[in-house]
């Protein structure tokens, strides 16, 4: 037994060697390696021979010489006392063989155009035979794409979408019915030769395969917490960006959505928020981790460099299979050093084996902005403004003296009759259209499998001046060369083009004043002015200097601002002579190959890639003076004759992914499973920026180019991030009758962010399951009918909170002193110097997470309803806090240091239910999941962070932290006798000086006071109230992590209908509306709410909105619960209608195989109690859409 | 079998090939200079000794945040200039630890050590980079200097603070103890011995304004004679003298205003200036000093005296009455001080260059003169019971430079003959308040003196025209150790009495 295994091993390692010699084939071109193959069979050879008495083998060893053909057989199928003799000329090889085969007991069969095997007629009886079947519900709907293969084989196909498969298997096989959202069914064939299945819906399909790091698995064997969403639910999303569709999904996943803009970031936090550094997921689509340049910096250069644009809106969301999120150590581990904030697995689909299917979807959605805040007039504005000076005028200076003749009633120029301008409404692009057109072609047979995509989007924004487009094309192939070796190769390319122009948001709109004119058919361009000016010859202008200065500089006096001291810039001007595009390309792809020389033992070579590169072309008009707020010398720089400033900005990303996976697995003993993965992966990846600006002396758009600039050039160039890592990763499973299950991951990893000595760490995880149902014990009769209790414990590490080269030392030439002045000269020469200004910390780790997770999966009510109750524990240790070191240190920049400790802890629930009521089938879904965030170390207890995101032991981290307002001062009785008690050092008070500082009046607004000066150097503040009011009185005002986020959907089909209700919310949050803090200030010019009608007065007294005056000198805007607001909202997110076009219908039209029209609303209603035009976004809300779509499949 | 493992490691060979792991590529370096890649030749080492330099710009301007320039340190707390504004250098109750002015100042002399630190490495480290004779020494005598400076001042104004003397190049090193008793002045004078063994007697004048030898034995003598007034060893007294003695080719200017004019910079009398200049094309005033050469602003802020500070919102800073008091009639020292009228400083003032209109001044402050050494080392002489007349001479020398500028006889000389070293001692004190005014050296005179017991400051009230004084001996001798150092540094102790 033993030796013939060795034997069929040998047979199988000689086909090994003609594999690898056709890689080298398959490497070049795998298409027309694949056109090579499917042409297949190529004509039979002939040979011409002339033997006497050989044995058999000597005969096949010569037919092997003489022709291309590898015989693969046992030497013991024929003795060596038997011998043959054969003479033909120009004879096939199929002839010769049966010929020589004669009588032996021995058949051949082609396997391959080049391989023969030999073998016994027994087991060529047990060969396959051809089976057909039907695959419909339990409606006798007929059901597409239903996967049916052949138990323990690589066989499988299909179904086509008319249920139908054709499938090639053994007389005595068992075949396996699977699809999403349905029970598996196991069928004998038992030599038939149709075989009709009726698969039940299930509740959540324990047996749907779901993807995990480095591979796929049931849903029923999975011991980690992971969440999936599928294509359904993405498809769904109206999204230019994948993201977005894990919104209200997936339990833990936490979403908040960048706002309407249409490559705005949505901010993704999985289980909490695990660090102040980096907490953005990592994101791998097919394979390839994603690497963002600049990704975790928002503003600042680098920031700006990385554009506004989410670099994940180039993957089209309708090329998308699953989405997979890992959510705890035992589930992440295998990412090792980048999962520490969870890894979010984005696979593409595939074609399937079947017909090929064409699938065209299109839709076309139209979108606004729910909400309107309402603002005061003209005239209302005039009367605030007179009322808030009034009550505070300068000494001495009358309100019109104070602001201008524009405020002067008795001025020609006075603007209190001036009509209102809608700035707010006349920046919204209503309506603002998303077009998204997609085409998909797939299909496959058992070796090769193909999915084409091509997809084109645009999306306006819902403010003027910006949108985003997109083209993209992909193609996933895969090719089974052999039963031993397959192939594939992705391919994305990407193309995107966005407006970026929009210069403005909402708030800024709000707070413009509203007499300011927008348009002037007479202005220039046909915009009104914010600014006049003239301009004189500058006789300091010398046109021979790098630096030349400008030729005109402005007149004495001007340039005047022409609405007074508010002026807004006007921002329709500014769209119409400015302009900022961005382009985009960007190719992703990767190709594999994986060979399986014994049964289970998988080897896969994959190298990916993605190349990305983000060029911005921006143009500043030199009119832009004119309707500027702050109006610059258009002339600097120049010689007279620019029309303005344009400047292209490109950065690079290429990003290189390697990898070599081995994986084994095997059952043992029939009931023991294991299953082994082994493999490396190596990541390079760089950020390159160069960019180049200059003046333009010609208006035409054609001319912009950065070939028109000398010689007043600007230039940048550098590499700006650079990143390398190396990974190692081990797995192992094993499972025990289904019933028990255990888990152990490796991973190895070492980055070149790190300090020497410290680049490398281990990440292992450890997981348990359960399955009590699949117990003899378990009672049968039972309302459960799946249960499995699950656990896991693991390490997981965050590399991308540090700086670039924090371990080294860094020279800065900044510093500059000057030597050589005296004897007249008092400038002497600055000379550069050379300082080491940073800490150089050689013991730079990485942050590291231990996470701890319990859970259970239930199936109940005869597979109608599913349930997963999981709670977690994550304690994020080492947390790179960059801190300011003690001065002694004489350390000039902050530190990159392994300190800060935060714990994350909650709850998540996700309930699934589905029945058939009739002709009705009903659906339901719904998650939850609960964060208890809290910060519990930190560089010296030193808390960090301002107002708007504190970050202070024992708290949630970014908590908002300001001051608690008291109320609002009604008349003097109550000024006084507050007055005797308290004072506010922050207006200038002082307990000891009842009459220092700024002195109340009715209708101010006044604070707590809630803690006291430190008493001793070890504390901060003292717990005990002071009696003043100053910074230490500032306390939490509220937490900016939700403390739980939902979503829950219901779903319901009946006959060609269906309905689908998607909601969504968020609670247990507050937010600072600093928008509402502007619009209600009432304390200067800018424009506010028309809330602050309601502001106190004698007349109307209002215990909430203070009085109107000028300067805030009781400082009632300052940072405090006044505009805290409970931020929590429940959403209707998503309602859907669709009609399936009846199949007797289609059938007419032949080539229509399903065709589906469906109307939805996105966003179409919040219940909020925030204020703001959004809980999730303030500036660029979130838009409600109506979308009309079609998807047909042909 | 053995075949089939030779198949399978073709093909896993064949795959590795395209994924093959390779360590070194995690080894990735900047795209700009590190310590590693620098200090391959002279002049990198000359940039390194300048960067120390440039740290002192911190001191003298003021940094973007807060307008927390530190010249108020310097001036204010002394008994010669005041002002009506309640700031804390001049009121001393209000000053905490939290201080921002004062924690930017005790930030600036720690970077200043840290920079001078590395220099001192890097010099050590170093083999056959120097080839120019000399230069290495120069360079180490620089920085030994700079840092050097960087002790006294902390041990003027902060007493305690921790020694640092090595480069912070590990964690371990982050929080060490408080300083005791002279330690920091201690440092400081073996910084200058070094110093002064080590440095050119003069640079070339490209290179004027670096420390010299006079500069080194100067700031020597200086210690030495503040460490014998605070700690009373006489011996410092008899060193400090031959520190001074071994001063050569220095002598006064004859006009007392070219001290503090733009035009006669790093002139004869000068032992060391901080180096103001104007930056180049641009001058960005709101950002840091020690910041990006086009942008950076080396001036000085003399906007405190200039009576031309709407800027700042502050009061400006006038002569004490005492200070306009304190002349003889006909001094001319007392123009060029102060303005009689109003009690305005004049000094810097009255010769300034400014570089932007109202804001910064390319005039260097004198950090020390030889008026300065004549007095200190007359002090020297009389507290060590030498000759009393010699002491004298000494003062004399200052008065009759005064006198000369002017047409008088006003200040006369004092009579040689005199031997109460109580009544020469006021002389010193006297003539010290009078020619060295308004520069900064008044607080620490003070703060020596009363520690030495010549003079009391209990409760005193520095002639000041704020209405809300409240020293406290010996508590505001020495100012908190900021917040800064002590939040995150367990192992400081506050200083007394706050």
């Amino acid at each position: 037994m033993k030796k013939m295994l060795q034997k069929r091993w040998h047979l199988r390692a000689a086909m090994l060697t003609k594999i690898v010699l056709r890689m080298k084939l398959t490497a070049i071109i795998i298409v027309s390696c694949l056109q090579v193959y499917a042409t297949g069979y190529s004509q039979d050879a002939k040979v011409t021979i002339n033997l006497q008495n050989v044995t058999i083998s000597a005969a096949l060893k010569t037919i092997e010489r003489k022709s291309s053909y590898k015989f693969v057989y046992s030497t013991n199928f024929f003795p060596a006392t038997s011998t043959i003799s054969i003479n033909v000329r120009e004879t096939p090889v199929s002839a010769v063989l049966t010929t020589i085969l004669h009588n032996t007991g021995f058949v051949f069969k082609r396997m391959d155009d080049d391989l023969i095997v030999i073998t016994s007629k027994e087991n060529l009886a047990n060969a396959d035979i051809v089976v057909k079947g039907r695959v419909a519900d339990a409606n006798g709907t007929p059901l597409a794409g239903i996967t049916v293969s052949v138990e323990n084989s690589n066989v499988q196909t299909a179904t086509d979408n008319m249920g139908t498969f054709t499938i090639n298997a053994p007389e005595n096989a068992v075949l396996i019915f699977t699809g999403i959202g349905y029970t598996t069914e196991r069928i004998a064939v038992d030599g038939k030769n149709e075989v009709n299945v009726v698969l039940n819906a299930s509740a959540r399909g324990l047996d749907e395969v779901v993807v995990i790091g480095y591979g796929q698995r049931m849903k029923k064997d999975v011991t980690g917490a992971l969440s999936t969403v599928s294509s359904k639910d993405i498809a769904r999303s109206t999204a230019m960006t994948p993201e977005l569709a894990l919104q209200g999904n997936a339990p833990g996943v936490f979403v908040e959505s960048g706002g309407g803009e249409p490559g705005a970031r949505p901010t993704v936090r999985i289980r909490g928020v695990n660090t102040f550094g980096y907490a953005e997921p990592l994101y791998v689509i097919d394979g390839i981790p994603i690497y963002e340049g600049g990704a975790g910096v928002s503003d600042g250069a680098v920031g700006d460099i990385r554009s506004p644009i989410n670099i994940f809106s180039k993957f089209n969301p309708a090329d998308i299979e699953s989405i997979s999120v890992l959510k705890d150590a035992s589930a992440a581990a295998i990412y090792g050093v980048r999962a520490s904030n969870g890894v979010i697995l984005i696979t593409t689909k595939r074609g399937k084996t079947g017909k090929p299917r064409v699938e065209f979807s299109g839709s076309y959605a139209s979108q606004n902005i729910a909400k309107t805040i309402p603002l005061i007039n003209t005239q209302q504005y005039m009367a605030l403004t007179k009322e808030l000076y009034n009550a505070r005028p300068d000494a001495g200076i009358s309100y019109a003296e104070r602001f201008g003749p524009l405020y002067d009633e008795s001025s020609s120029q006075y603007i209190g009759n001036n009509p209102t301008y809608d700035w707010v409404g006349e920046l919204k692009n209503r309506n603002a259209p998303i077009r998204d057109y997609s085409v998909r072609a797939s299909g496959g047979t058992e070796n090769f499998n193909y999915y084409f995509s091509a997809g084109y989007q645009k999306t306006e924004s819902p403010l003027k001046g910006n949108n985003l487009e997109r083209y993209s094309v992909a193609t996933n192939i895969e090719s089974k060369i052999s039963k031993y070796i397959q192939t594939g190769l992705t391919v994305r390319l990407i193309h995107q083009k966005g407006m970026n122009n929009t210069q403005a948001d909402l708030g800024t709109m709000m707070s413009t004043i509203p007499f300011q004119p927008i348009y002037n058919p007479n202005g220039p361009h046909g915009f009104e002015r914010v600014t006049s000016g003239s301009f004189v010859p500058n006789p300091d202008y010398d046109p021979s200097l790098l630096n030349p200065g400008a030729p005109y500089n402005f007149a004495a006096g001007d340039p005047l601002l022409l609405w007074g001291q508010q002026t807004r810039y006007n921002v329709f001007a500014f769209q119409h002579l400015n302009s900022t595009n961005y382009e985009l390309n960007n190719i992703i792809g990767n190709a594999f190959v994986q060979v399986e020389p014994i049964p289970g033992l998988k080897i896969k070579g994959s190298l990916g890639g993605e190349y990305y590169v983000n060029l911005r072309k921006q143009w500043n008009s030199n009119e832009i003076w004119m309707f500027s707020q702050t109006p610059q010398n258009p002339y600097a720089g120049q010689d007279g004759l620019a029309k303005g400033n344009y400047g292209e900005r490109q950065t690079k990303t290429p990003n290189l992914n390697k990898e070599l996976m081995v994986t084994f697995n095997r059952n043992i003993f029939n009931d023991h499973n294991i299953d082994i993965l082994l493999g490396a992966q190596q990541q390079e990846a760089q950020w390159y920026s160069s960019g180049l600006s200059g003046n333009v002396n010609y208006t035409d758009p054609q001319f912009r180019s950065i070939s028109n600039i000398p010689p007043y050039t600007q230039g940048s160039a550098g590499i700006m991030q650079e990143d390398a890592l190396i990974g190692y990763v081990g797995r192992l499973s094993y499972k025990f009758k289904d019933k028990y299950y255990l888990d152990g991951t490796f991973r190895r990893d070492g980055s070149s962010r790190l300090a020497p000595g410290y680049k490398w760490d281990n990440f292992t995880s450890f997981a348990a399951a359960w399955r009590i149902s699949g117990e003899g014990f378990f009672p049968k009769t039972s309302f459960i009918d799946d249960l499995k209790i699950r656990g896991g414990w693991g390490k997981l590490g965050n590399y991308q909170s540090a700086r670039y080269y924090a371990y080294l030392s860094a020279v800065s030439l900044t510093p500059d002193y000057s030597f050589g002045s005296g004897n007249g000269d008092g400038f002497g020469t600055q000379l550069q110097g050379a300082a080491l200004p940073n800490f150089a910390n050689n013991t730079l780790s990485w942050e590291k997470l231990r996470t701890t997770s319990i859970g259970i999966d239930a199936i109940l009510f005869n597979n109608k309803v599913n349930l997963t109750a999981e709670y977690y524990n994550k304690t994020t240790f080492d947390i790179i806090q960059s801190v300011s070191l003690p001065p002694n240190t004489g350390v000039e920049v902050p530190a990159d240091l392994n300190i800060g400790q935060v714990r994350n802890t909650g709850f998540e629930l996700q309930v699934g239910y589905n029945t058939q009521i009739g002709a009705v089938n009903f659906n339901a879904a719904a998650n939850l999941t609960t964060v208890n965030n809290k910060v519990v170390k930190l560089y010296g207890g030193t808390p960090l962070g301002g107002e708007y995101g504190r970050i202070e032991e024992g708290y949630s981290m970014f908590y908002l932290w300001g001051y608690k307002t008291g109320g609002v001062f009604q008349n003097q009785a109550e000024i006084d006798a507050w007055r005797a008690k308290y004072a506010d050092a922050n207006i200038g008070q002082s307990t000891s000086n009842p009459s220092g500082g700024y002195a109340y009046a009715p209708g101010d607004m006044y604070f707590q006071d809630v803690y006291g000066d430190p008493q001793d150097a070890t504390e901060r503040y003292s717990k005990t109230p002071d009696g003043v009011i100053n910074g230490n009185d500032r306390t939490y005002l509220g937490k900016t992590i939700p403390g739980y986020y939902y979503g829950f959907n219901v779903g319901a089909n009946y006959k060609g209908f269906d309905l689908n209700i998607f909601f969504q919310g968020v609670g247990d949050v507050q937010k600072y509306n600093s928008i509402r803090s502007g619009l209600e200030s009432m304390s200067g010019l800018a424009g506010q709410a028309a809330t602050t009608l309601n502001r106190w007065t004698e007349q109307n007294p209002s215990a909430t909105m203070p009085r109107a005056v000028y300067g805030d000198p009781a400082s009632a805007t300052r940072f405090s619960d006044r505009f805290v607001e409970n931020a929590s909202y429940l959403r209707l997110k998503n309602t859907q209608i669709g009609y399936t076009l009846p199949k007797q219908l289609l059938a007419k039209l032949q080539f229509v195989q399903s065709f589906r029209v469906y109307i939805s609303a996105v966003n179409l209603v919040t219940f909020t109690k925030y204020t703001g035009l959004d809980p999730e976004n303030d500036l660029i809300p979130p838009t409600r859409q109506l979308q009309f779509g079609v998807s047909a499949t042909f | 079998m053995k075949s089939i493992i030779k198949y399978i490691t073709i093909v896993a060979g064949a795959l590795a090939l395209t994924t093959s792991c390779n360590k070194s590529k995690l080894d990735l370096l900047p795209h700009g200079p590190t310590e590693f890649s620098y200090f391959q030749e002279e002049a990198d080492f000359n940039k390194a000794v300048i960067g120390v330099y440039a740290k002192m710009n911190d001191a003298y301007w003021f940094r973007a945040s807060g307008w927390s320039c530190t010249v108020p340190i310097f001036i204010l707390p002394g008994d010669d200039v005041t002002t009506t504004e309640d700031e804390d250098f001049e009121t001393f109750g209000r000053i905490q630890p939290g201080n921002g002015r004062l924690s930017d100042f005790y930030r600036v002399w720690y970077r200043m050590i840290a920079r001078a630190n590395v220099v001192l490495e890097k010099i050590e480290e170093e083999e056959g980079i120097y080839t120019t004779p000399g230069l290495k020494d120069y360079h180490k005598g620089e920085a030994l200097f700079l840092r050097g400076y960087s002790y006294y001042i902390l041990w003027n104004y902060f007493g305690t603070a921790p020694l640092v003397t090595s480069r912070v190049t590990s964690s371990d090193q982050f929080t060490p103890p408080s300083s005791t008793g002279t330690q920091l002045l201690d440092q400081a004078i073996t910084d200058f011995e070094g110093a002064a063994s080590l440095l050119p007697e003069s640079w070339s004048s490209a290179n004027r304004g670096r420390a010299t030898k006079n500069s080194a034995r100067g700031m020597l003598g200086k210690s030495l004679v503040f460490r014998a007034s605070s700690s009373g060893t006489s011996g410092d007294y008899t060193q400090a003298i031959s520190a001074f003695d071994a001063i050569a080719g220095v002598s006064l200017v004859p006009d007392f205003g070219d001290n503090f004019a733009v035009d006669t910079e790093n002139n004869s009398e000068s032992l060391f200036e901080y180096q103001s200049t104007q930056a180049f094309a641009f001058n960005n005033v709101w950002l840091d000093n020690d910041f990006d050469n086009p942008i950076g602003n080396l001036s000085v802020f003399w906007g405190y005296y200039d009576n031309n500070n709407g800027l700042y919102g502050k009061l400006p800073f006038s002569a004490t009455n005492k200070l306009a008091a304190a002349f003889e009639e006909g001094d001319p020292r007392k123009e060029e001080t102060l303005n009689p009228a109003d009690n305005m400083i004049r000094k810097y003032v009255s010769r300034n260059q400014l570089d932007q209109a109202g804001v910064g001044s390319v005039n260097n402050p004198r950090i020390l003169r030889y008026a300065d050494v004549l007095l200190l080392k007359a002090e020297a002489i009389l507290q060590s019971g030498g000759s009393t007349s010699a002491a004298i001479e000494l003062i004399n020398q200052v008065r009759a430079r005064a006198r000369n500028m002017g047409n008088g006889t006003v200040p006369a000389d004092y009579a040689t003959t005199q031997t109460d070293k109580n009544v020469i001692m006021e002389w010193i004190m006297n003539e010290r308040f009078l020619e060295l005014s308004g520069e900064g050296q008044r607080w620490f005179d003070l703060k020596r003196w009363h520690m030495q017991g010549a003079i009391t400051l209990n409760n005193a009230y520095f002639s000041s025209r704020a209405t809300t004084m409240s020293f406290e001996a010996p508590k505001h001798l020495l100012f908190p150790i900021p917040n800064i150092e002590t939040d995150v540094n367990p192992n400081i102790v506050q200083n007394t009495g706050y």
